[in-house]
């Protein structure tokens, strides 16, 4: 029971702290508003059923990406799984984001143009320039995608080259 | 490095990523969302243990219909319900070793090692649906077969049944051929694609 209700706030904690970087996750892979309700709730499971091996876990951070990018991107996700009440368009685990009171126009337009950047390139550099914008170090990103540090380097080299043509390209 | 001209640099972009938070109506508690997370897992679990459940009831029912005429029935019979019953113990432990391949895959793999269980994990199912002949249809269909032989003779009937068998037999080949070309070559090649982008 004491150990249930541990699991329990340990997955509370990890949902509040990390719900923006969760919602960017699911706005970066899903295709349209509906398909981003279901990612979110997907990884919420996910993350729910992979929690047992958070706790030998050493980088909690490398521990959430994982969990949460193999959800948006290798698992095949089981829809028939889900319960049919929570696929219908109240889907109430999702909340509709509101913009923050201090957020001006300006700043939420350009959050679109890097979300539209970001768009442009394909599905593991989304994952990689996700991480880099989040200031994860190399040797994190290279431990949630499986790929040397240097490797990261190569990569993120090439996809800031991109990203910042696209950024200037969107803003002329 | 700078974004160039008039753009946003990858400076301000880390800015603006960061400093984006989403403010949620809101709707739930953390207790209802809780809730409703692990009526959603629980659900997800269920279904792949139901599946397995399914699975032994079946070949058990199949198994106590068959029993009596191993005892009673003529030697034809009786070496066809063998031949079913070892059907059924092939079929089962093909789809469990199957399974097992799928319960390889860890949510917290790194995802090179995810994308690689996973694509070893949909060769398997190829695999296994592409060779359904071997061990699902033949088996059963002999042991069938040598069943109706044993009980009705060569006849009429078993003339019947043997057309009976044919059509479900390619059947069942049919819609195994389509899952495999509709479904599990796109996601091999989806695989692929995501294990090019990530090894370069």
């Amino acid at each position: 029971m004491r150990v249930m209700r541990d699991a329990e706030e340990t997955f509370l904690e990890l949902v509040r702290e990390n719900e923006p970087r969760l919602r960017k996750i699911c706005r970066v892979y899903a295709s349209d508003t509906d398909a981003e309700k279901d990612l979110y709730q997907d990884i919420l499971v996910q993350l729910w059923r992979a929690l047992p091996s958070f706790a030998g876990s050493s980088r909690p951070g490398t521990w959430l990406y994982r969990v949460a990018l193999n959800t948006a991107l290798a698992q095949k996700r089981q829809r028939t799984a889900r319960e049919s009440a929570t696929l219908d368009e109240s889907n109430p685990i999702w909340q509709n984001p509101i913009p923050a009171p201090d957020e001006s126009l300006e700043s939420r337009q350009r959050l679109e143009r890097l979300y539209a950047a970001i768009a442009r390139l394909d599905d593991v550099d989304k994952a990689v320039v996700m991480m880099y914008l989040d200031e994860r170090s190399h040797r994190e990103i290279a431990e949630v995608l499986g790929i040397t540090e240097s490797y990261v380097g190569v990569k993120l080299h090439r996809i800031r080259k991109e990203m910042a043509a696209w950024l200037a390209e969107d803003a002329a | 490095m700078a974004g160039g001209g008039c753009g946003m640099n990858l400076d301000e972009a880390r800015r603006t990523w960061q400093s984006h938070v989403h403010e949620p109506e809101p709707k739930m508690s953390e207790d209802e969302m809780l809730a409703l997370v692990k009526r959603n897992a629980s659900a997800f679990d269920r279904t792949i243990s139901r599946r397995d459940r399914h699975e032994a009831i079946a070949g058990g029912v199949v198994a106590i219909f068959f029993l009596p005429l191993l005892i009673s029935g003529p030697w034809i019979t009786r070496a066809g319900v063998l031949v079913v019953l070892g059907a059924i113990a092939l079929i089962v432990t093909r789809l469990h070793a199957a399974r097992e391949v799928e319960a390889a895959n860890r949510l917290d793999f790194s995802l090179a090692e995810l994308l690689e269980s996973e694509r070893a994990r949909v060769d398997s199912q190829i695999r296994l649906l592409e060779s359904v002949v071997s061990w699902y249809i033949i088996p059963p269909t002999m042991g069938a077969m040598l069943i109706v032989v044993g009980l009705a003779g060569l006849g009429w009937f078993t003339a019947g049944y043997t057309i009976f068998c044919l059509a479900v037999s390619i059947l069942i080949y049919a819609s195994n051929r389509r899952a495999v070309r509709d479904y599990l070559r796109p996601r091999q090649a989806e695989l692929d694609r995501l294990i090019r982008e990530l090894k370069g």
